[in-house]
C-alpha cells in the first residue's frame, strides 16, 4: 500500500457507503448487524491489518517508540482546543443568564 | 479497548515475522463496509433524530466548538513536535478523529500514510483515556467543556460515565455531540486527506 493510493476513490466510496448506511438504517431499521456485532469484528480486522502493516514496514516499526510522544502532544492539543472553546462559550452563557 | 489494542499488537508481531498475502483492495473494501455498518447503526437508533432535535441549537454550537477547537489546536500542535516532520495539515488530521481511534487510525493509514495512521490511532486512544480521567473531575466546574473532551466517543463508550457525573440535559447534549462528531469524522478525514 503506497501513501496516496487512489485516495479520491476511497474518499468517494467512504462517503457514499456512509450515507447509504445512514439512509438504509433510518428507513429499514435492521438489527442483524447488532446481533453478530458486525462493526466490532470489522474494526478488529482492520486494526489487526493496520498493525500488520506497521510490523511489516521496517522504517515504520522503528519509529514506534517516538510515536507515543507525538500522539500525546496531538491529543492534548486537540482536547485543549475543544475544551477552551466550549469553556468560554459556557462562561458567556452563564454571564448572560445572570444579567 | 484491550481487545482492540491486542489486535493492533498481534498485527505488528505477525507483520514483523511473517508475510501475509493481503490484496491492496481488501482494506479499502473492509473500510467501506465498516463505514456502511456504522451509518446503519447510527441511522437505526430508535428516535435518534427526535432526541437530537430537542436540544438542537445547543448541540450544534457545542459540536461546532469541539470540532473547530480540536482542528485549530491540532494544526498548531505541529510546532510542538517539529522533530516528527509532520505538517499542520497532518497533525490536524490526526487530531480530527476526536477520540474515535479505530476509524481515524485505519482511515488515515489507508488514505494518507501508515505512520500518521498509527499516530492518529494512539492520539485518539489517549483522548479517550483523558476523557475517562478528566470528565469526572472537570464536570463539577464546567459540565459542557468536560463533555467536549469525549468528542465522538461521548455517544457510546463514554455516555455512561458522562450521565453519572452530569445532569440529564448535559447528557443529552453529550449524546448529540457524539452523533454529530461521529458523522463529521469520516467527512473531515476525507476532505483533509482526499
Amino acid at each position: 500500500m503506497n501513501e496516496s493510493r487512489c485516495s479520491t476513490v476511497v474518499f468517494t466510496g467512504i462517503l457514499v457507503a456512509f450515507i447509504a448506511g445512514l439512509w438504509i438504517g433510518y428507513k429499514r431499521r435492521p438489527t442483524f448487524f447488532k446481533k453478530y456485532k458486525v462493526v466490532f469484528w470489522i474494526t478488529l480486522m482492520l486494526l489487526f491489518l493496520m498493525g500488520y502493516e506497521t510490523g511489516s514496514n521496517a522504517e515504520l516499526f522503528e519509529s514506534l517508540p517516538r510515536i507515543g510522544w507525538w500522539a500525546l502532544v496531538i491529543a492534548v492539543s486537540g482536547v485543549a482546543g475543544g475544551f477552551l472553546f466550549v469553556f468560554l462559550f459556557e462562561q458567556a452563557m452563564k454571564k448572560r443568564k445572570s444579567l | 479497548m484491550m481487545l482492540m489494542l491486542s489486535a493492533v499488537a498481534g498485527g505488528i508481531l505477525l507483520g514483523r515475522f511473517f508475510t501475509l498475502p493481503v490484496p491492496d483492495y481488501f482494506v479499502t473494501v473492509l473500510l467501506m463496509a465498516l463505514v456502511f455498518f456504522v451509518g446503519l447503526e447510527i441511522g437505526s437508533e430508535e428516535g435518534i433524530f427526535k432526541k437530537i432535535k430537542k436540544e438542537l441549537a445547543l448541540i450544534l454550537i457545542q459540536s461546532a466548538l469541539v470540532i473547530s477547537g480540536t482542528l485549530i489546536f491540532g494544526w498548531f500542535s505541529c510546532y510542538l513536535i517539529r522533530s516528527s516532520g509532520f505538517s499542520g495539515k497532518e497533525t490536524m488530521g490526526a487530531a480530527a478523529g476526536m477520540g474515535w481511534y479505530s476509524l481515524s487510525g485505519v482511515m488515515i493509514s489507508e488514505m494518507h500514510s501508515p505512520l500518521l495512521g498509527t499516530v492518529s490511532f494512539a492520539a485518539n486512544l489517549i483522548r479517550e483515556t483523558l476523557a475517562i480521567l478528566f470528565i469526572p473531575i472537570l464536570s463539577r466546574f464546567s459540565p459542557l467543556a468536560s463533555v467536549s473532551i469525549g468528542g465522538a466517543a461521548s455517544m457510546d463508550v463514554l455516555l455512561g460515565l458522562i450521565s453519572k457525573h452530569n445532569r440529564l440535559s448535559v447528557t443529552l447534549i453529550a449524546f448529540g455531540q457524539g452523533v454529530i462528531c461521529s458523522l463529521m469524522v469520516p467527512v473531515i478525514l476525507s476532505i483533509v486527506f482526499g
